[in-house]
């Protein structure tokens, strides 16, 4: 069959012809990006918060130098750094109880003391801290401690990953009873199987006392100590989230209340409440937060 | 952006009040202004603006000879009513914010300035203007739509969208072709089986400022359609792919985006079917990657749920959600004819209508990256993939009939289920269910006079509980008057079981109209084709007025 016969003329071929010939050029007008979507050497953080638990202590010339690297690191990734500074070790204690002296102050409380010891009179401490400073980088276990120098490239390691969960701190405090009380929930963000602990501390900041520093070998009176750790509110290695390797989907919800009682020491308008989870078998923190008492 | 001073508005409305035929031409216009005086209401959380008095107003003006035409539409917002797109007073002010020229000759038409244009459905683009939602997303650019024969229709265009009184950061490029098989394959001309085929391709180009991510600076969109007519059954499908689009929309992802539309329909006297069905993934498309709510959208997915016009029939209304949605609906209208059982003496209709719209099935990229993590490919899915989650539910039945030469009624009743996370038309967080009942009843005096009632009722344990409406409408010769409750008798929290009294009045004669009311408007959400805004509570005195020549 002759089609052009029955098409009302070759033009229509033509102009269809056209069309599709402009469809072409059209087609090329985008861009279609492949991965990564990234531009190079751009580091993006998804939410993921990593605890920075720094063993330091007031008599501890070189821990300034600590104090410091998590200043710029929380410059450098705003939002994403939960210090807690546990103040351990022989050079935690204070010297007197003389409070008009130096170092008469105690950082020092039972938890800062099993987690760091205390110099080895009696123990070092469930991670064994033998020097200082040094810190965990996001996991719960002793034995992968690091100085300060290396405490970037470990940040590094987790700051461009997902989170597995977000929790979700709603802290309270009742003057009535010098309670203070923490709702706390963690939802799953990613599906999962795991052992999971959950961990709630409490941290002071802005306690103006001394400190030794490598310029000031006799210290520095008014120096300015932040996320020391004061207590927690569930035990040192916290309470079972998960057990027996469970399914864990997204959207799974686990809620705990808990309360303490405040000591009349802490500056109420300075204390923070920092919540993490781990695996209980890697020992990885998975997520952590931090929260402040008040809003501030 | 072009502005004028308001000193161009007397002038402009006194053109408005003539109907100017020159002698070589021909201008038509119409004029609408919409003037509202606020109080505040703490009882509804209503709060008067400073201006205490807001206008919208719009003036088109078209002056048409021969092949040649043009116009241009002046708008004036002192300030932008309340509930109305346009953050930061970015829609406050006057100007001629729409303007154009259009000639035609032999198969050709250039239209230059701005225009509205949609292609197929609107799945790749619909530039449209709708004042009850403050939406003109039309281009100004250039547009050459061009019919080389009878069958054949090509467009194309190029264009800047508008944003309010400027320009939106990116630039539309279109083109769409459609052929009539039938009309261009003489063998087929006759024949009862019609079959048209379209294609579009819609590009936009927005420059890539972001330091972190590398974002596609030309996106395009494209689809095909088809129609098929067999004498009473008429089918339309249209498929549209996205390429990657990174947007506020969809959290910078770069998942490509689909959709898919096909609605059949079957009418004889007396009887007419529809069944449609919809699949959205990722398909929101904007002229500007950072935009929000109703700016700048460069495509329209068109609702797949019924639009109702009664108050509280439409008080939980569907908004289109383009990351991803599943739906179908079914609608049957019968007619019993009259002098039957069922259809009496002048004959009864029946509507029956059902909508169901779900999530679309979504897997995670890798199991290390949550859904729809910025900066990913976002998720997976299946086309067509339909999700576990009911987004809403809409069974409705309408019931018309007339009974004696004066009185008829229009009789509803809808049951509707909806998700609330995902819908956001209050504050309540979960699933709504209601039921809802509607007497529409109409009197007619005589000739000249009639008067109609209006009862409704929605009946629901969620959100602000149970409602009901009463309304009368008197209808004069060229007046007509309303008094209206809608009381939410329900609340939980007694002190909020308010009445919201409405007194309102109209006349109306040739073109022009006029309407003035009083009362208390409710907090809701108005949709219409499946975009919302909110309405915000309000009290006061509201002036409509509207005039043609």
């Amino acid at each position: 069959m002759n089609i052009q016969k029955y098409i009302s003329g070759l033009k229509i071929i033509g102009h269809i012809s056209v069309v599709f010939m402009l469809l072409g050029v059209l087609f090329n007008a985008c861009d279609e990006i492949d991965e990564p979507y990234i531009e190079e050497d751009t580091v993006v953080w998804h939410g993921r918060k990593i605890l920075i638990m720094e063993f330091t202590a007031h008599r501890c010339p070189n821990c300034p130098e600590g104090h410091e690297e998590i200043e710029n690191l929380q410059s450098a990734f705003p939002d994403a750094i939960v210090p807690v500074a546990v103040h351990c070790g022989i050079d935690a204690m204070p010297v007197t109880s003389d409070t008009t002296e130096p170092y008469h102050y105690d950082f020092t409380s039972d938890i800062s003391i099993e987690l760091g010891g205390d110099g080895g009179i009696t123990s070092n401490g469930y991670f064994n801290i033998s020097s200082k400073p040094t810190a965990a980088i996001n996991e719960f276990a002793p034995g992968n401690l690091f100085n300060v120098q290396a405490w970037r490239s470990e940040v590094a390691k987790y700051i461009q990953t997902y989170p597995e969960f977000s929790i979700d701190i709603d802290p309270d405090y009742s003057e009535q009873d010098s309670l203070m009380s923490a709702d706390v929930s963690v939802e799953a963000v990613l599906d999962s199987k795991r052992n999971l602990h959950l961990c709630v501390y409490v941290v002071e900041s802005n306690i103006i006392e001394w400190q030794k520093t490598l310029e000031e070998p006799d210290g520095v009176e008014d120096y300015e100590h932040n996320h020391v750790l004061r207590a927690s509110m569930n035990g040192v290695y916290g309470d079972v989230v998960s057990a027996d390797n469970a399914a864990i989907t997204v959207g799974d919800e686990f809620t705990n209340s808990y309360s303490m009682a405040v000591d009349d020491q802490w500056d109420l308008q300075n204390l923070h409440v920092v919540a993490f989870v781990y695996d209980s078998d890697s020992y990885e923190i998975l997520q952590s937060e931090e929260i402040p008492l008040f809003d501030q | 952006m072009i502005k004028i001073t308001v000193k161009v508005l007397p002038l402009l409305m006194m053109c408005a009040s003539l109907q100017l035929r020159a002698q070589e031409g021909r201008v038509t216009g119409n004029f609408q202004g919409d003037f509202q005086y606020y109080i505040s209401d703490t009882t509804i959380n209503a709060v008067s603006p400073d201006e205490r008095l807001l206008m919208n107003s719009y003036a088109n003006f078209t002056y048409h000879k021969g092949n040649f035409s043009a116009g241009l539409r002046y708008e004036g917002y002192l300030n932008t009513l309340a509930g109305f797109p346009g953050e930061v007073c970015r829609n406050d002010g006057v100007g001629i914010p729409h303007r154009w020229a259009r000639f035609s000759k032999n198969g050709l038409e250039i239209t230059a300035g701005n225009f509205y244009e949609q292609f197929g459905n609107g799945l790749s683009l619909r530039t449209y203007e709708e004042k009850n939602l403050g939406i003109d997303n039309s281009l100004d650019g250039v547009r050459v739509k061009y019919n080389p024969v009878f069958g054949l229709n090509i467009t194309g265009l190029v264009g800047k969208q508008r944003y309010y009184f400027d320009y939106g950061p990116g630039i539309v490029r279109g083109f769409d072709a459609e052929i009539g098989i039938n009309d261009v394959i003489k063998p087929l001309m006759d024949k009862m089986l019609r079959i048209r085929l379209g294609g579009s391709f819609v590009s936009k180009y927005q420059d890539d400022n972001d330091p972190v991510y590398v974002l596609p600076e030309n996106v395009a969109t494209t689809a095909a359609r088809l129609n098929v007519n067999y004498k009473l059954f008429n089918l339309e499908t249209e498929y549209a792919y996205k390429i990657n689009d990174p947007s506020q929309d969809n959290n910078y992802i770069y998942k490509p985006g689909q959709a898919f539309l096909a609605t059949s329909t079957y009418s004889q006297s007396g009887l007419g079917i529809l069944l449609s069905t919809k699949w959205v993934d990722n398909m929101s498309f904007r002229s500007d990657r950072n935009a929000v709510l109703t700016d700048l959208n460069i495509n329209l997915l068109p609702e797949i749920t019924k639009n109702h016009v009664y108050t509280l029939a439409a008080y939980y209304p569907y908004a289109t959600q383009p990351a991803g949605e599943w739906g179908i609906q079914a609608e049957i209208f019968y007619k019993f004819k009259r002098k039957t059982t069922l259809g009496g003496t002048y004959g009864t209709q029946i509507a029956l209508n059902y909508a169901r719209v779900h999530n679309i099935d979504k897997t995670q990229v890798s199991d290390t990256i949550p859904l729809n993590a910025m900066g990913t490919d976002g998720y997976k899915t299946q086309f067509f993939s339909v999700g576990e989650e009911l987004y809403f539910e809409d069974i409705n039945v309408e019931v018309s009939k007339k009974w004696t030469k004066k009185f008829k009624s229009v009789l509803t009743y809808q049951h509707l289920t909806l998700d609330n996370n995902i819908l956001l038309q209050s504050e309540y967080h979960g699933m709504i269910k209601a039921h809802i009942g509607i007497a529409d009843l109409t009197y007619k005096l005589n000739s000249d006079y009639s008067i109609s009632t209006e009862l409704q009722g929605m009946f629901t344990d969620q959100d602000k509980g149970n409602w009901a409406l009463g309304l009368i409408e008197i209808n004069a010769p060229n007046v007509f008057f309303t008094i209206m409750d809608n009381w939410n008798y329900g609340n939980p929290e007694k002190d909020q079981r308010i009445h919201y009294f409405t007194l309102g009045m109209g006349y109306v004669k040739g073109g022009s109209r006029i309407q003035l009311s009083y009362g208390k408007q409710r907090q809701g959400v108005m949709c219409v084709g499946g975009v919302c805004r909110m309405v915000p509570a309000s009290n006061g005195v509201m002036l409509s007025m509207s005039s043609t020549f």
